[in-house]
């Protein structure tokens, strides 16, 4: 997903959850950051490195993919854009070497989720914003997973984009190309992806990659063959998982704001939502690769307050000049980072496989534990 | 490119640039030397290919052409084993072969490149091309002129340019797409 529903859509759904004005604005500029809160960034305001929650292009392009450089990868990417749906799945005939791969493969609804949002109870308006975006994520990445890898995130040329005609879809096969400098043509079908490369821990191989950024459009419906599939084809339609994540958004948040007594797996709350349904469900199947116009006037008309954009150097200085960092935007922020990629990893490493390193845990003095 | 990938690329190009001159200075050993050295790389990718099939590889969608691709492989280097008791001639002929598939391979690859969009796709040409007319002048050294040692200086002149531009590749600045 982009900053349309990262950003905009967030603060419809946290506004929609019964959050003030402020604490969605903190809500949703938190689920933003998660894309940008790179170890360049944290190294350029001074924070810990082990917070960063995305890789950007360079970093991406610099990091080795021996196991140490393995690890930092799938602590990042599956923590926070490709949540693992089940760790122990199983399947037959498999090795131990790729289950480990297979388990991380990211889908809606996992014990994951509801771990990740209950972490993020009582813990402020950047842990909610963080859950937020890995919630939303979950919808729009499943199918892939978090780390790198051909056998499982590599795509082939079967792969159809659905179009909407009058009343019913015509289909055609996307294009894809890897000119780094050429825009997405929707118009024409003509999309980017990564390289294909039959090294299994290339970094092209990395999430979504070889379908290039369609997972990240709200209005695309496609068919393809997912390596891991066994030849059975997956229909994915962005409009209807994009309008179930923004359901969810708005049922988890009214968890983390008291209005719920729990957060439970497969509820959505659709009641909230209908007022507006039909003008989401516009923006949602509008062919755009940028939807942040549309969804700025929404959550404008919403809430009646003007929704400043992003701005990623908006907490900086409160940071940097902060005497008690921990009590800034940025140091919550960093905290409840820290927090779910801990959980993450803690779970993983669990179930058996080190592919996001080795989690250690402490006994914590106030008498629980560190993970 | 990260930097350990620009390290692996420099040494494969100092150690392909001083096989060719190895390839050049030494006397008939070279040819055992070379073929020794051209079985245990093809037998090496090949297992590793086929252990990665058999772990991996076999349970995704085209996961087949991994298992052709380490099955072609190991053939080759029973095949190239099979050479080490023919005359030089023979032998110079068959690296030439390998040398202009290889550039074939190469032209390939950069078209589908090209189709692609991906701008890499003229080095790749080039270098293909390149490949190829070496192979065909040694070829027609050792095969029409009968001059095996023309052909091995050639086939050494190729190996030390694919060192160099092995070298200088790892120099050259990337332009990726990484899809976040």
């Amino acid at each position: 997903m982009q900053k349309d529903f990262h950003y905009y859509a967030t603060y419809c759904a946290a506004y929609l959850a019964g959050y003030t004005h402020n604490e969605c604005m903190d809500i949703c500029y938190s689920a933003q950051l998660v894309d940008h809160c790179s170890a360049t960034l944290l190294r350029k305001i001074k924070g810990p490195v082990e917070a960063a929650t995305t890789q950007l292009q360079l970093e991406l392009m610099d990091i080795r993919t021996d196991i140490a450089g393995l690890q930092d990868i799938t602590r990042i990417w599956a923590s926070f854009h490709f949540l693992p749906f089940d760790l122990y799945a199983e399947r037959k005939w498999a090795p131990k070497m790729y289950l480990k791969k297979y388990r991380l493969i990211c889908n809606t609804n996992s014990d994951l989720l509801v771990e990740t949002v209950k972490l993020a109870k009582d813990k402020g308006t950047q842990a909610a914003g963080i859950a937020m975006h890995v919630l939303a994520d979950t919808w729009a990445h499943r199918y892939f997973a978090g780390t790198p890898s051909f056998v499982i995130n590599n795509t082939n040329y079967y792969f159809y984009e659905i179009i909407p005609d009058g009343d019913g879809f015509t289909e055609r096969p996307v294009k894809f190309i890897h000119n780094p400098s050429a825009p997405d043509d929707h118009e024409n079908g003509i999309y980017v992806n990564s390289l294909h490369q039959n090294s299994e821990t290339s970094v092209m191989n990395l999430g979504h990659g070889r379908a290039g950024h369609l997972p990240d459009y709200s209005y695309a419906r496609y068919r393809y063959l997912p390596a891991w599939g066994d030849y059975e084809e997956i229909v994915k339609d962005n409009p209807s998982d994009y309008m179930n994540a923004f359901c969810q958004m708005i049922y988890a948040l009214k968890y983390l704001h008291g209005e719920e007594p729990s957060f439970e797996k497969n509820r959505y709350d659709t009641e909230a939502v209908e007022p507006w349904r039909e003008k989401i469900k516009v923006i949602l199947e509008k062919r755009q690769t940028d939807a942040c116009e549309d969804w700025k006037k929404l959550a404008e008309e919403m809430s009646g307050n003007e929704i400043e954009d992003f701005d990623i150097g908006k907490y900086q200085s409160e940071y940097t000049d902060s005497g008690d960092r921990d009590s800034t935007y940025l140091g919550r922020f960093i905290a409840a980072a820290i927090a779910q990629k801990s959980m993450v990893t803690y779970h993983i490493y669990k179930s058996g496989s080190k592919l996001a390193g080795v989690s250690i845990t402490k006994k914590s003095r106030k008498g629980g534990s560190d993970k | 490119m990260n930097w350990f990938q620009r390290i692996s690329k420099i040494i494969t190009g100092v150690l392909l640039a001083i096989a060719g001159l190895l390839f050049i200075l030494l006397d008939d050993e070279k040819y055992t030397l070379l073929l020794a050295g051209i079985i245990i790389y093809l037998l090496f990718c090949g297992i590793k290919m086929m252990i990665y099939y058999l772990t991996m590889a076999r349970l995704m969608v085209g996961g087949k052409s991994i298992l052709y691709k380490s099955v072609i492989l190991l053939d080759l280097a029973v095949f190239t084993a099979s050479f080490t008791s023919l005359s030089p001639l023979y032998l110079i002929l068959y690296l030439v072969g390998i040398y202009i598939a290889a550039g074939v391979l190469d032209i390939l690859r950069s078209l589908e490149a090209k189709k692609l969009d991906a701008p890499e796709w003229k080095i790749k040409f080039a270098s293909g091309l390149f490949s190829i007319l070496l192979g065909i002048a040694a070829g027609i050294s050792g095969l029409l002129f009968n001059y095996p040692e023309i052909s091995a200086f050639i086939y050494g002149g190729g190996l030390i340019w694919s060192g160099i531009a092995g070298i200088a590749s790892a120099f050259r600045r990337t332009k990726s797409v990484y899809i976040q």
